[in-house]
């Protein structure tokens, strides 16, 4: 019996070890906010998108540095020609007919210019691709900033959505223990006030309701989370959610918004956009005058079939050979649409000039808006703390009277209700607090992190 | 000479001494804290009752309790009607504080120090649910009086609420409204109704 026992024994205990260790695998690793950040980084396709952007422009860059020196061209051809008969009259020998018979014609050339002088033509577009470059890398900054705020913004959301949960949990559990009491107290005929039982359970369906909302605030942000960083099964610490410390000036003056405009990579992309079409005027200017290159043609056509025919006076195409080279003055003369082409660029010039008058108003208004939303988190995060603080001690006093008989049932429930209340707002002013700051970051061009970075300590690791 | 040597000695002494006091204030909770979670988390039955009746005694100046949660209203009292509110507040108290004590079983709880009150040292605690790391802590402070060498919790104050104004609130409230008779058969009602906050 001891052996069989023993053998089933070395049977099941790996199957019971694998599926422990199944199930320590399963429990999802926790990341904390810089580690999604950092994912975020690595996985958001938007930001890869971004990089191959930027290879593109470089290599654009590159295209337009080197390429106009390299317009050379090689043609080729190898063809059939029919016979052909002549008179000896500009035969190399004058007792032999010049002629030909069927038979297969070769040849090859190779032509191409060097720019010498373009006044300016080519140094437009030169800088024209460097401005693509710079505004490729500013783009993927400007996306990248975006990204980190998303992140942030479904990370706190996640952090108010399980704290929410636990402060549903709690009151769902006072609330259903209280009714329960009630009718306890009902049934064994004690006279309690009927009005305190739809007290709780009106407290409790409301409760219920924000249960439900909670969920959806769950779900939704981890699928955020999922989204932009690309890891799958999102699990963050166990640590509640904390306000994160932030300094912040009393109002935005102009120096501030100017250090903003500096640091933002938008209003730097503007810039380029302006200088962009500072290039393009230039360049349709240059356009009224004309190309000076160094053009060069070489080229040989052989016809074994065919007599060849050296005379210098005569052109003998299939049988020939060729070497140009030369100065060479190429010039444009549609004046007319040279004009309208400048017109339109310098139209375009002052639109994008117009747009980024108005795109930096947009940013200082985004500013200011930041500010105050900072500000009035910390206001209502302020008022709720102390509501918080309030009402805990009322429950506390509430629940106290209660356990000796000096308090209503329906005090208690009014206290419970309004410390869960406050309570509630708090996290919430937290939150806010917390993506006021991320987004304040942002539009400040700074990219600011709060006092001790965006990881918060959690309290209890220091105790474990 | 003699007598300023003495004073600086005594200038020097009486802070150490303070200190020591309090550090003794916080041992005596940790102590007690410690027995009474231990007689809680073992099984109901008579013995264990009686040993945490015992410990809690030991731990709650129930008299103090009673006195100073009357207020002005003890000395206008009878030594009868003194005794049978101090009787019934004693039970009371029992009951909510083994209650809220097996609530927090599971919780951490931290010493976070001592400091002197008047005659008198608060003891700080913070007790932390482990379970539930998302909960908020609860901050609760022990006002411990040492009488003939021996220390006892006159006053717990939870959140910031003390237990003694509270009741003297809720029972002067009571009495200037009610009457006498009236907080007594309150106090009487709820220990009959059993305990439903736990």
């Amino acid at each position: 019996m001891g052996a069989a026992f023993a053998r089933l024994l070395v049977l099941i205990l790996p199957l019971l070890l694998l599926r422990s260790a199944a199930q320590a695998d399963s429990a999802p690793e926790a990341h904390d906010l810089e580690a999604l950040l950092a994912a975020a980084e690595r996985n958001y396709p938007g930001l890869e998108a971004r990089v191959h952007d930027i290879d593109a422009a470089e290599a654009q860059l590159d295209e337009a540095r080197i390429a106009p020196f390299l317009q050379f061209r090689a043609l080729g051809n190898f063809s059939f020609v029919p016979g052909a008969s002549g008179t000896p009259i500009y035969s190399n020998d004058t007792q032999v007919n010049i002629g030909g018979t069927w038979g297969p014609t070769t040849g090859a050339t190779v032509e191409g210019a060097i720019p010498l002088i373009t006044f300016g033509k080519l140094r437009a577009v030169r800088d024209t691709a460097r401005i693509g470059v710079e505004a490729a890398r500013l783009e993927r900054d400007r996306s990248l900033a975006a990204v980190r705020v998303d992140v942030i913004r479904a990370y706190m959301a996640l952090q108010l959505a399980l704290d929410l949960e636990v402060m549903v949990q709690e009151g769902v559990s006072i609330l259903e223990k209280a009714i329960r009491t009630l009718k306890d107290r009902e049934e064994s005929g004690d006279a309690s006030d009927p009005m305190d039982g739809y007290r709780l359970t009106a407290a409790l369906a409301e409760i219920r309701a924000r249960a439900s909302e909670v969920d959806r605030l769950k779900s939704t942000a981890r699928a955020a989370l999922r989204a932009l960083t690309g890891v799958h099964d999102v699990a963050i610490p166990d640590c509640p959610l904390v306000a994160y410390e932030f300094d912040l000036e009393d109002e935005e003056d102009d120096e501030t918004f100017e250090l903003a405009i500096s640091r933002r990579p938008e209003a730097t992309l503007l810039d380029q956009a302006v200088h962009a079409r500072e290039l393009q005027v230039k360049l349709h200017r240059a356009r009224f005058l004309p190309d000076f290159v160094l053009a060069a043609r070489a080229g040989a056509q052989i016809t074994p079939g065919r007599t060849n025919i050296v005379n210098p006076f005569i052109s003998d195409s299939p049988n020939a050979r060729n070497l140009v080279a030369g100065l060479v003055m190429q010039w444009d003369l549609d004046f007319y649409g040279t004009v309208k082409r400048v017109d339109r660029a310098r139209a375009l010039l002052r639109a994008t000039e117009a747009r980024r008058r108005e795109a930096r108003a947009g940013m200082r208004l985004e500013l200011e808006q930041a500010h105050a939303q900072i500000r009035s988190a910390q206001d209502r995060l302020t008022s709720f703390e102390e509501g918080e603080r309030t009402t805990r001690a009322w429950t506390v006093a509430a629940l106290q009277g209660y356990q000796v008989g000096t308090t209503e049932v329906r005090t208690l429930i009014e206290a419970i209700k309004a410390y869960y209340t406050q309570r509630g707002s708090r996290l919430q002013a937290v939150h806010d607090l917390n993506v006021a700051i991320a987004g304040y970051g942002r539009v400040s061009g700074s990219g600011v992190a709060p006092r001790g970075g965006w990881n918060a300590s959690c309290e209890l690791d220091d105790d474990e | 000479m003699m007598r300023i040597l003495t004073l600086t000695l005594l200038a020097l002494v009486i802070p150490a001494l303070a200190s020591a006091d309090a550090e003794g204030a916080q041992r005596f909770i940790e102590k007690n804290h410690d027995n009474v979670s231990k007689l809680l988390a073992k099984p109901s039955s008579p013995p264990r009752d009686e040993a945490l009746t015992k410990a809690l005694h030991a731990f709650l100046d129930y008299d103090a309790i009673a006195k100073a949660s009357l207020g002005d209203e003890w000395a206008s009292k009878s030594e009868a009607q003194r005794s049978e509110f101090t009787n019934l507040l004693k039970r009371l108290v029992e009951r909510s504080y083994t209650s809220n004590m097996q609530r927090t079983l599971k919780f951490k709880v931290r010493f976070l120090g001592a400091e002197p009150a008047g005659d008198d040292f608060v003891v700080k605690t913070e007790a932390r649910d482990t379970k539930n790391r998302r909960a908020p802590p609860v901050l609760i402070d022990y006002r411990v009086r040492e009488i003939d060498g021996n220390y006892r919790v006159v006053d717990i104050i939870t959140d910031g609420v003390s237990l003694v104004d509270n009741y003297r609130r809720q029972f002067t409230r009571t009495i200037k409204r009610e009457g006498w008779a009236s907080l007594i058969e309150k106090m009487n009602r709820r220990l009959e109704s059993g305990d439903e906050t736990d």
